[in-house]
C-alpha cells in the first residue's frame, strides 16, 4: 500500500492551469523524486499533498484514507513532515526553540495546562529538552543550539529544518528542494545522510530536486513535469534519458 | 541561572513597603491603577507581542470586564471575587469572538474592526441600561471598604502576580512557542503541527481574560463606572503604554505602564515641577527653547537644512520671550494660557516617547531594562543583552 | 421617512466623504492608514478658534488655520513616517495613531475638555429645503467641496505628472527613483495635501455642532475610514461615495423604529456595516482585487 498518494489533481489560479490531472504515489521506504524545470508547477503539487493548497480536482490519501479536506496541522499529526523552498524555520527563535517548537504535537500536555504550570507540564518539559538535545547532538547541531536560527548561514539553516521536520515524527518526508545552494560534494553528502535517515527511521520520501546526480543516486522512482503536467515517470536512468525530458529541460534543438 | 536574592528583595520592598512610607492612604487609589494598567499592557501584550496582532479597541475589553463585576457584585450580590472570575470569563469569551474575525480578516483591516469595535462598546454595549446602568453608569463597592485603597493596591498587586505568573508560564509551554512559531510564519507553524487557527484563538482568549481582570479591578477601585471611561483614547494610550514598554519584555510593559498611571504623582514629587506647569508662560518657552537647541544639534549632525532653520527660529523666538527685553504682544498672549494638567502632560509626553521608541529603540524599555533584569535572574551583567527578535515592534500580519 | 432619512444621511455622509478621501489619498501612495487623519482638522478648527476669538477677519483666519494644518501634516511626515518607511505598516499606524493622542492633548491643553460654539462661514439655514429638510448653507458648501476635490483628486491622479509619479512611487520607490523623481518630496507632498483635506473638513464641520478636543476623530475618523473601505481604499470617488453610504445608513439606523432600543444606534450600524463589509468583499464595493 503507497504511504502518500494523489490522484488526478488540477490546480487553476485564475486562468492559468498549474497543475493538470497529475497522480503520484510514494511507496513504503521509498525514496521518489519530483524533476522538472522552473514553473511547473512542482512546489504547488507540494502545496496540494500537503494541504496549503486545496486541489480543483483529485483526491489526496495518506497510508490509504482520504485527507484532500484536511488542515495542515491534522496531515503533520498524520505522519507528513514537510521543508520549505525558503528554509522554514522561526527565525528568531534559537535553534533549541526551534526543536521545542517542533515538538508541539508530542508534547502531551494541554494548551491550558501549560498556561497554569501544571505538574505534567514541567514534567513534559523536561523530556522534551532531552529528546531535542538528542536530535541535535544526532545530526551534529548541539554546538548551535543556542544561536538565533535565522542568523545562521545557508546550509546549516537547512541541517535545522531537517531536525525540526524529523522532531515531529514523521512517516513520510516530503523535501522542497533539499539541496538548493549546497555544492556537488555537500549534496552527494546529503544524499548519503538521506539514505541513512530512511534507513534509521524507517522514513519513505518525496523530494522535488534539481540535482540530477543526486536523484539518479538516491531515488527508486522519478516524476518529471512541465508544464504543470505528468510528462514522464519511471526509474531514474529511463526518465534521465527520456526525450521528452531532454527537451524540457534543453529546449527543442537538442532532441 | 539561580536568580540574585538581594536585588529581588530590594524589588519587593520597593514594590511592598516603599509606598506605604512615601505617600498617603489617598494616593493609594492612583497606585492601584498603575497595578491595573500593568495588568492591561500584559494583555495588550499577548496580542501584539506574541500573537502578532494588533488592537485598538482594547478599552473595550477592560470595559467589559468593569461593567460585568460591577453588575455581578451589585445586582447579583455576589462577593468580589465572583466578580472578578465572571469579568475574566466574559473579557476572554468577547475576545475570542473578536478572534474569530481575526481569522477572516487580517492586518490594517483588522486593526480598523478593532477600532470601530472599541467605538462600538462604548455607545452601544456599554449604553445598554438593564446592565450598565446606561450613561449613570453603575455603582462598583471597593471590596475594602469606601475609600480604604491601602489594602486594596496589595489586592491588585495579587492579581498582577497572577497575570505575570500565567504569562510566564505561557510563553515557557508549548502555547508561547506555538504563538511565536504563528507570529513569525504561520506555514510553519501549521506544518510543524499547530492548529495556528485555534492558536490565534487561545491568544485572544488569553488576552481577554487579563484584560477582564483589569477591568474588574478598576470598577472596584473607582468605585463607579461610566461608558465615558473607556474612550477611544485610553484605547491608543494602552496601545501607546505598551510598545513604549517594550514588546514581548513583561518588566518593561509593567514599569511603562505603571509610570503611565502615576504620573500626576510624579509630578507633585519632583520639587518645582508643580509650579512649573502651573505657570505655562514661563515654561513652555523654556521647552521651546531646549527643543530648538535640540532641533540645531540634530540638524547639524545628520545635515538635515530644514531642521536647523526650525531650530534657530525656535531658539529665536523663546529667547526673545525670555529675554528681559519683553516683546510686546507676545507675553500677554502667553499669560492666557491655562495650566498643564498633568493628565494632559500625559497625552503629550507619551506619544513622544512613542515616536522616539519606534524611530530609535524598537526594544522600547523593555531592552534598555534587560541588562538589569538578566542580572537580577543570575545571568552576567552586559548591556548588550537581549535576543534578537527585539527589532520586530509591530509585525503584525499586514 | 425614509426618504428624509436619505436627505439627511447625504449631506452628513458628505462630511464623512471629505475625511475618506484624506485618508484615501495617504493610502494609495503609502499604503498608510493615518490615524492622525481626524486631528489635522481638529488640530485647523483650533487655530480658526484662536484666529478668530483674536479679531482676525475669517477669511484670513481660515487661511491661517488651513496653514497651520499643513504644517502639522508636515512635520508628521518628516518626524513621525518618513524615518520610519521601511518599519511594518502596522508599526506607522501605531505611530500616527500616537500623533493623534499628542493633538489631542495639546488641544485639551489650549481649549480645555469644553465644547465651543464657532462661526461658519456661511450663515444663512434656510435657503433650500429638500422634503422637509432644511439645507443650510455650510452644508451645501460642504456636499460641493467634497464633490469637486474628489473630481479634482481623480484628475491628479490619472492625468498629471505629479499624480502619476506618486502611484509610481508607491509601486516601485527604487525604480521611480531611478528615473530621477525624488521620491521624498512626493511624500511630503501628499502628506501636506492630506492635513489641507483634513484641515478643510475640519473648517467646515467645526461649526456644525461645536468642537472639542479631538472633536473630528471621535465624529468622523470611523465612519471616514469605513467610507474608505466601502470606496475599496484607493478609489477618490469612491471615498466620497462611501462617505454618502455611511451618512444613509447611519441616519436610516437613527431613525429606524425597531432600533429605537439600541443605544448609539449609529455606532452600531458602523461596526456591523464594517464587518460585513470586509467579511462579504474585503477589496471593497467599488475596488477591484488585486
Amino acid at each position: 500500500m503507497p504511504v502518500l498518494e494523489a490522484d488526478g489533481i488540477s490546480v487553476r489560479f485564475g486562468g492559468v492551469q498549474a497543475v493538470r490531472d497529475v497522480s503520484v504515489h510514494v511507496g513504503e521506504w521509498e525514496v521518489v523524486g519530483i524533476i522538472g524545470p522552473n514553473g511547473a508547477g512542482k512546489t504547488t503539487l507540494f502545496n496540494v499533498l500537503t494541504g496549503f493548497q486545496r486541489p480543483n480536482t483529485g483526491r489526496v490519501r495518506f497510508e490509504g484514507d482520504d485527507i484532500t479536506g484536511e488542515p495542515v496541522h491534522r496531515r503533520a499529526a498524520l505522519g507528513m513532515g514537510r521543508t520549505f523552498q525558503n528554509v522554514g524555520l522561526v527565525k528568531a527563535a534559537t535553534v533549541l526553540d526551534n526543536l521545542l517548537t517542533a515538538q508541539h504535537m508530542a508534547v502531551g500536555y494541554g494548551a491550558v495546562a501549560g498556561i497554569v504550570g501544571s505538574s505534567l507540564a514541567f514534567e513534559r518539559e523536561r523530556a522534551v529538552r532531552d529528546e531535542a538535545a538528542r536530535l541535535l547532538e544526532l545530526l551534529g547541531l548541539l554546538p548551535v543550539a543556542d544561536l538565533v536560527a535565522g542568523r545562521l548561514p545557508y546550509g546549516l539553516r537547512k541541517q535545522v529544518e531537517l531536525a525540526t521536520v524529523l522532531a515531529t515524527h514523521p512517516k513520510v518526508l516530503l523535501l522542497d528542494e533539499p539541496t538548493s545552494g549546497m555544492g556537488p560534494e555537500e549534496a552527494e553528502a546529503f544524499g548519503e545522510r538521506l539514505l541513512a535517515l530512511r534507513r534509521e527511521l524507517g522514513l519513505s520520501v518525496l523530494m522535488i530536486e534539481h540535482h540530477v546526480p543526486l536523484v539518479a543516486a538516491v531515488c527508486d522512482y522519478v516524476y518529471c513535469m512541465n508544464f504543470g503536467e505528468l510528462l514522464v515517470e519511471g526509474k531514474p536512468d529511463d526518465v534521465r534519458s527520456h526525450p521528452e525530458v531532454v527537451r524540457a529541460y534543453l529546449g527543442d534543438e537538442a532532441a | 541561572m539561580t536568580p540574585r536574592v538581594a536585588p529581588l528583595l530590594a524589588l519587593a520592598a520597593v514594590v511592598l513597603v516603599l509606598p506605604r512610607l512615601v505617600f498617603d492612604s489617598a494616593d493609594f487609589a492612583l497606585l492601584s491603577l498603575a497595578v491595573v494598567y500593568a495588568i492591561v499592557g500584559l494583555s495588550l501584550n499577548v496580542l501584539i507581542g506574541y500573537a502578532g496582532t494588533i488592537s485598538l479597541g482594547h478599552q473595550a475589553f477592560v470595559g467589559i470586564g468593569a461593567f460585568t463585576s460591577a453588575y455581578v457584585v451589585t445586582e447579583l450580590r455576589q462577593p468580589f471575587i465572583v466578580g472578578v472570575l465572571a469579568a475574566a470569563a466574559l473579557g476572554g469569551a468577547q475576545a475570542m469572538i473578536l478572534g474569530g474575525l481575526a481569522l477572516r480578516v487580517t492586518g490594517l483591516y483588522f486593526a480598523l474592526v478593532t477600532l470601530s469595535y472599541g467605538v462600538f462598546a462604548q455607545d452601544t454595549l456599554f449604553g445598554i441600561k438593564a446592565i450598565t446602568g446606561g450613561g449613570a453608569g453603575r455603582a462598583a463597592p471597593t471590596p475594602t471598604g469606601d475609600g480604604n485603597f491601602v489594602p486594596y493596591y496589595y489586592i491588585c498587586l495579587a492579581f498582577l502576580g497572577l497575570v505575570l505568573w500565567l504569562d510566564w508560564r505561557m510563553m515557557r509551554s508549548k502555547t508561547g512557542r506555538a504563538l511565536t512559531a504563528l507570529r513569525q510564519d504561520p506555514r510553519v507553524a501549521a506544518s510543524l503541527g499547530i492548529p495556528v487557527k485555534a492558536y490565534l484563538l487561545l491568544g485572544f482568549a488569553v488576552s481577554g481574560v487579563f484584560a477582564g481582570i483589569a477591568g474588574a479591578l478598576f470598577a472596584h477601585g473607582n468605585g463607579f463606572v461610566v461608558s465615558n471611561d473607556f474612550s477611544l483614547q485610553l484605547g491608543i494610550l494602552f496601545v501607546l503604554m505598551t510598545v513604549v514598554g517594550g514588546l514581548r519584555s513583561r518588566t518593561g510593559i509593567v514599569v511603562s505602564a505603571a509610570l503611565t498611571a502615576v504620573v500626576p504623582l510624579i509630578i507633585r514629587e519632583i520639587p518645582g515641577l508643580e509650579s512649573a506647569l502651573a505657570r505655562p508662560e514661563r515654561t513652555v518657552p523654556v521647552v521651546v527653547l531646549v527643543a530648538g537647541l535640540v532641533a540645531v544639534g540634530v540638524g547639524v549632525l545628520r545635515g538635515g537644512r530644514a531642521a536647523q532653520v526650525v531650530g534657530v527660529a525656535m531658539v529665536a523666538l523663546s529667547a526673545a520671550v525670555l529675554s528681559p527685553l519683553h516683546v510686546p504682544g507676545v507675553e500677554p498672549q502667553l499669560e492666557q494660557l491655562p495650566a498643564l494638567d498633568p493628565s494632559m502632560l500625559r497625552l503629550i509626553v507619551l506619544p513622544a516617547l512613542v515616536v522616539m521608541t519606534l524611530r530609535t529603540a524598537p526594544g522600547g524599555l523593555g531592552q534598555q531594562l534587560r541588562p538589569v533584569v538578566r542580572w537580577v535572574c543570575g545571568g552576567r551583567f552586559s548591556l548588550d543583552a537581549g535576543p534578537g527578535d527585539l527589532r520586530e515592534v509591530v509585525d503584525a500580519r499586514a | 421617512m425614509t426618504a428624509q432619512a436619505l436627505v439627511i444621511g447625504i449631506i452628513t455622509g458628505a462630511a464623512y466623504g471629505l475625511v475618506a478621501l484624506g485618508l484615501v489619498l495617504v493610502y494609495k501612495s503609502s499604503g498608510v492608514l493615518n490615524f492622525a487623519q481626524g486631528e489635522f482638522g481638529t488640530v485647523a478648527v483650533y487655530a480658526l478658534w484662536l484666529g478668530t476669538t483674536h479679531g482676525i477677519p475669517y477669511v484670513l483666519a481660515v487661511l491661517i488655520a488651513l496653514g497651520v494644518a499643513a504644517v502639522f501634516g508636515f512635520v508628521t511626515e518628516r518626524v513621525v513616517v518618513r524615518p520610519l518607511a521601511d518599519a511594518p505598516r502596522v508599526t506607522v499606524l501605531v505611530a500616527t495613531a500616537g500623533v493623534a493622542l499628542l493633538a489631542v492633548g495639546l488641544e485639551l491643553w489650549i481649549g480645555q475638555a469644553q465644547i465651543r460654539p464657532i462661526a461658519p462661514a456661511l450663515r444663512r439655514q434656510d435657503r433650500l429645503r429638500i422634503l422637509n429638510v432644511y439645507i443650510s448653507d455650510q452644508r451645501l458648501l460642504i456636499i460641493l467641496t467634497v464633490v469637486v476635490v474628489a473630481l479634482v483628486l481623480r484628475w491628479v491622479f490619472t492625468r498629471t505628472f505629479l499624480g502619476l509619479a506618486v502611484l509610481a512611487a508607491s509601486e516601485e520607490p527604487t525604480g521611480t527613483r531611478l528615473m530621477g523623481v525624488r521620491v521624498e518630496r512626493l511624500s511630503s507632498a501628499v502628506w501636506v495635501l492630506a492635513a489641507l483635506l483634513g484641515g478643510v473638513a475640519g473648517v467646515l464641520t467645526g461649526p456644525l455642532s461645536g468642537f472639542g478636543p479631538g472633536f473630528l476623530t471621535s465624529s468622523a475618523l470611523v465612519a471616514g475610514f469605513t467610507a474608505a473601505v466601502i470606496g475599496g481604499f484607493t478609489s477618490l470617488p469612491g471615498a466620497f461615495l462611501g462617505g454618502v453610504v455611511v451618512g444613509v445608513i447611519q441616519s436610516l439606523a437613527t431613525s429606524a423604529s425597531w432600533l429605537a432600543d439600541v443605544p448609539g444606534p449609529q455606532t452600531a450600524a458602523l461596526f456591523v456595516l464594517l464587518v460585513v463589509i470586509l467579511l462579504a468583499r474585503p477589496q471593497g464595493i467599488l475596488g477591484r482585487a488585486s
